[in-house]
């Protein structure tokens, strides 16, 4: 496949091209900014902490900088934050409904998570004043963890789309390729409709009956079952009109023929959310836990070089003798050291526990994220290093070096990720570890007495923008690796899509549009923040 | 058939929050930048640092607003998302204007507040501008959508349910709705103007204490030009509601003698009293040379009441036409059941219509008021 091939079975291969386009560019330009309301904050407060510790004012200066420019972005990143929940409802209504209707509880809590963050955001930075030192770091304090607490509440939901707690992957590692099968979704029917079923039309369709009780019985369902009725639920067939109704015993069926079929999917999948849990859910996704502190030491991490290549271009731009160059020197080494931490941590600890989750719960995207096929030729490929990442891999992602990865030309069409992540998935690892030397080269000089290489500080000044591709990328692989599902073995991307899609000359206008405001807000702090 | 009691007052907390920090807010960031121009004219220092405190006040509060906003349809989604998902299949054009003005708006604020004194005026002016503009785009979008569940012009469900725009924006109930929110917003805002330049009044001296008084006697112009226009615009709405007849006899029926299926008719009156306090308010401080004491204690109740105004008259506007989230019942009995259901306002979420739920938000919310109210205390103390 060549590179055009690739965007192709990205944007053509899956419904939608276009508002998944728009959609990937407004949450972006969401993440981008909202990065530095989770990662400012908390370095703003580390320094404001130091200051009290040790006196010295620079660590004042740095952390009301840090805040002047987490509050100019927040307002932006609140905005953009809304513009994304609206975009959300007005291009796919059927995943918002589903996601209002059984997995609302993280959005609910939510919203105050979001009140938490505006408040003391604004707290911390107008009342610095008007309240002690101590209470001003709590507030601080309390800024940073409302914004925290938001993240760990938007990335259950985002956990629960990826890999939902009722859905079970099939892939055995130690058999191999030959071991996959569709995702089954594990179901838990109310016995007044699982009485209505055949039992032995289901098992012919792939349904198997784990459990009974009085109350309910416990089913799994093939995945691509599950995904035609939804799709027809929301569609607004009635039962008769159905697949359901090739597996509804026929004295039932003339009852039911005419329920809206909906109606009984809604029955069914509320009551699998209330045996997981209606509060908790989400939160028992596969992966979470690895979700939230990777997407957090993300921000952090992007957070922190931009930091160092704010005041790396602080430093090119004054001369030696300049009153405020220690000030820089001390605000660029506390980023260095900060951005090599982090950068070690996502390498080695989170990003490791992603790609392990990835391969235990996704093996589809796995299998696309390492191009286990002949239709592309393999980073590691073209770099000589193909049989090295083979031996290796194994090890890494399922801790047994006798382990084989998942084959994705095995996989069925129907259920293969874009081959396309292969590619940015490599990008994103070979961009991290460019990072880490950044990192390590900045903390070498940071320690060293003399000054620092002009060099040295221009590498400094871009590693921002790398820092930024590196996460994004992360999300592109996460999401374009989604495909074809919207709720990974539930919803497809066809279900969740508004049945009004907008004109593309529509939705590309939105997406510059909001290109522009980000491109603006950049220009703004960065106005704001260095020019005298 | 009522919609659960919690939910009501939930969506009602949290939209009344809402509503009335965006009218105060749609209000101020007009007089911004219009102070500001007048400033640089007359080369008023005055005028510009009241400005600027203003802007201070106001960038620390809107996102506020916008938070309860944001509270307010996550509830909206969390409690009613069959509704949210029909909402989403038609209203792109009306939605999507108001989040891109959203998006500038909060841009030109941000811009605006960090740019001032470090741009050129004539650049930061614009800017100002632009902010204001975008106040007022905002609400097209969303009073659209208001207007479109008082009557649902431009709905068809033919080959599939669809929005025609132009239909839409044809509603009857649209103008006048729009505008009515438009000049209730400057009314309130410039009431809350009197109110505080009249606080300032009275315990400031010589000629800062005229200009403060000249302050008050120009918002309070202001605020009898936009009043007058609301009660004309409101007047306007009134007659066109009756398109929608539930909702007009819900809210006029016991006043001509034709009670509706719920009446709402007290709330109109308590309105109606609010807006005559208003009036009473602008008529003490109209063009004052000095203000007794009796004048100043009307003043300092000017903006409560206006705001108190603009949240009564949203709240009649929601609550009158439920339990339908579009106010004909005939148009909601004759649509599919599918789409039925998502418009009664009594079909709430059963996974989140929980005491369990309930108690959870009241644990978060009430401290997270305080915090609200203190920050409103910490901003405006010692000044």
């Amino acid at each position: 496949m060549d590179p055009f091939s690739l965007i192709q079975q990205w944007f053509s291969g899956y419904p939608a091209g276009w508002e998944r386009l728009l959609s990937m560019i407004g949450i972006e330009v969401h993440w981008f900014i909202l990065q530095y309301v989770l990662g400012l904050s908390f370095l703003a407060v580390v320094a404001e902490a130091i200051w009290l510790r040790t006196g010295n004012d620079d660590w004042k200066r740095l952390s009301r900088t840090l805040a002047k420019a987490f509050v100019a972005v927040f307002a932006v990143g609140a905005a953009t934050g809304t513009a994304s929940e609206f975009g959300l409802v007005l291009l796919w209504p059927n995943l918002t409904e589903a996601a209002g209707r059984y997995i609302y509880f993280p959005l609910y809590m939510e919203i105050f998570a979001f009140l938490m963050e505006g408040i003391f955001i604004y707290m911390y930075f107008y009342a610095e004043d008007k309240v002690s030192p101590r209470t001003h770091l709590i507030i601080g304090i309390l800024a940073f963890v409302g914004a925290w607490f938001s993240g760990a509440m938007i990335l259950s939901v985002n956990s629960f789309m990826q890999a939902p707690v009722n859905v079970i992957a099939h892939y055995n590692p130690l058999v191999g390729p030959s071991s996959w099968a569709p995702p089954d979704v594990l179901l838990f029917v109310p016995a007044q409709i699982a009485q209505a079923l055949d039992v032995n039309k289901l098992a012919a369709v792939g349904a198997k009956v784990i459990n009974a009780t009085p109350e309910q019985v416990t089913v799994t369902l093939p995945s691509g079952l599950v995904r035609v009725l939804m799709r027809e639920a929301f569609a607004g067939k009635t039962i008769g009109e159905s697949t359901l109704a090739a597996v509804i015993k026929p004295e039932a069926l003339q009852s039911l023929s005419s329920v809206p079929l909906k109606t009984v999917i809604d029955a069914i999948v509320a009551n699998t959310v209330k045996n997981a849990g209606t509060f908790m859910i989400t939160f028992l996704s596969k992966g979470y836990l690895a979700t939230y502190v990777h997407a957090l030491g993300a921000a952090l991490t992007v957070s922190a070089f931009t930091l160092l290549g704010g005041y790396a271009l602080r430093l090119l731009r004054t001369s030696k003798d300049d009153k405020d160059r220690s000030y820089f020197l001390r605000a660029i080494k506390f980023a260095a050291v900060v951005a090599f931490i982090l950068i070690a941590i996502q390498g080695t600890g989170s990003g490791h526990a992603m790609g392990a989750a990835v391969a235990k719960y996704n093996p589809e995207k796995f299998a696309a994220m390492e191009a286990t096929t002949s239709q592309i030729v393999s980073l590691p490929g073209m770099l000589g290093m193909k049989q090295l990442v083979e031996q290796f891999m194994p090890l890494m992602a399922y801790g047994d070096p006798n382990a084989k990865l998942p084959s994705y030309d095995v996989i069925s069409p129907e259920y293969r990720p874009p081959l396309i992540i292969h590619y940015l998935y490599y990008t994103k690892i070979g961009l991290g570890v460019l990072l880490g030397l950044i990192g390590l080269l900045a903390v070498f000089y940071a320690f060293r007495k003399k000054e620092w290489p002009s060099w040295v500080l221009w590498i400094a000044v871009i590693s921002p923008a790398i820092a930024q591709i590196t996460s994004f990328l992360g999300w592109g692989v996460r999401e374009m690796g989604r495909k074809p599902w919207a709720i990974y073995g539930i919803m497809d991307v066809q279900t969740e899509l508004t049945i009004n899609p907008p004109p593309a000359w529509q939705l590309m206008g939105v997406a510059l549009y909001l290109t522009l405001i980000l491109v603006v807000l950049v220009l703004a702090v960065y106005w704001f923040l260095w020019r005298r | 058939m009522q919609a659960p009691l919690p939910i009501s007052a939930l969506l009602s907390l949290t939209f009344g929050v809402h509503i009335v920090l965006v009218n105060l807010d749609m209000a101020i960031a007009t007089f911004i930048p219009l102070m500001e121009w007048l400033a640089r004219r007359r080369n008023d220092d005055f005028l510009m640092e009241r400005a600027k405190v203003l802007m201070r006040y106001y960038a620390s509060t809107y996102a506020i607003a916008g938070v309860f906003g944001t509270a307010f349809t996550v509830m909206l989604l969390s409690f009613y998302p069959q509704f949210i998902g029909l909402a989403g299949h038609l209203t792109w054009v009306p939605f999507g204007l108001a989040i891109l003005m959203i998006a500038l708006r909060f841009l030109t604020i941000v811009l605006y507040w960090y740019l001032w004194d470090r741009s050129s005026p004539q650049t930061h002016l614009a800017v100002g501008g632009l902010m204001a503009l975008s106040g007022y785009l905002i609400p097209f979008g969303f009073r659209a959508v208001f207007a479109f569940l008082n009557v649902p012009s431009g709905l068809h469900l033919e080959p599939k349910p669809y929005l025609d725009v132009v239909g839409a924006l044809m509603n009857p109930t649209f103008l006048p709705l729009y505008l009515k929110s438009v000049f209730g917003a400057l009314a309130a805002g410039s009431l809350m103007m009197v109110t505080v330049y009249v606080m300032r009044y009275e315990v400031s001296e010589g000629s800062i204490r005229e200009r403060y008084l000249e302050l008050v006697s120009r918002f309070a112009d202001y605020g009898f030009a936009s009043l007058a226009l609301m009660m004309f615009f409101g007047a306007w709405y009134s007659v066109s509601l009756v398109t929608t007849p539930y909702k007009f006899y819900n809210i006029f029926g016991s006043l001509i003698g034709k009670p509706g299926e719920r009446d709402f008719g007290w709330l109109f009156i308590v309105k109606m009293i609010l807006v005559l306090v208003q009036f009473i308010v602008l008529y003490q401080v109209f063009r004052p040379k000095e203000l007794t004491a009796t004048q100043i204690s009307w003043a300092k109740i000017g903006g409560p009441v206006a705001l108190a105004t603009v949240l009564v008259g949203e709240m009649l506007n929601m609550h009158s036409q439920l339990p339908y989230f579009v106010a004909q019942p005939e148009v909601v009995n004759s649509l599919p059941e599918i789409f039925k259901q998502a418009l009664l306002t009594t079909n709430a979420n059963t996974l989140a219509n929980l005491p369990e739920l309930y108690t959870i938000t009241v644990i978060f919310l009430i401290p997270l008021l305080a915090a609200v109210v203190a920050l409103f205390y910490l901003l405006l103390k010692d000044r």
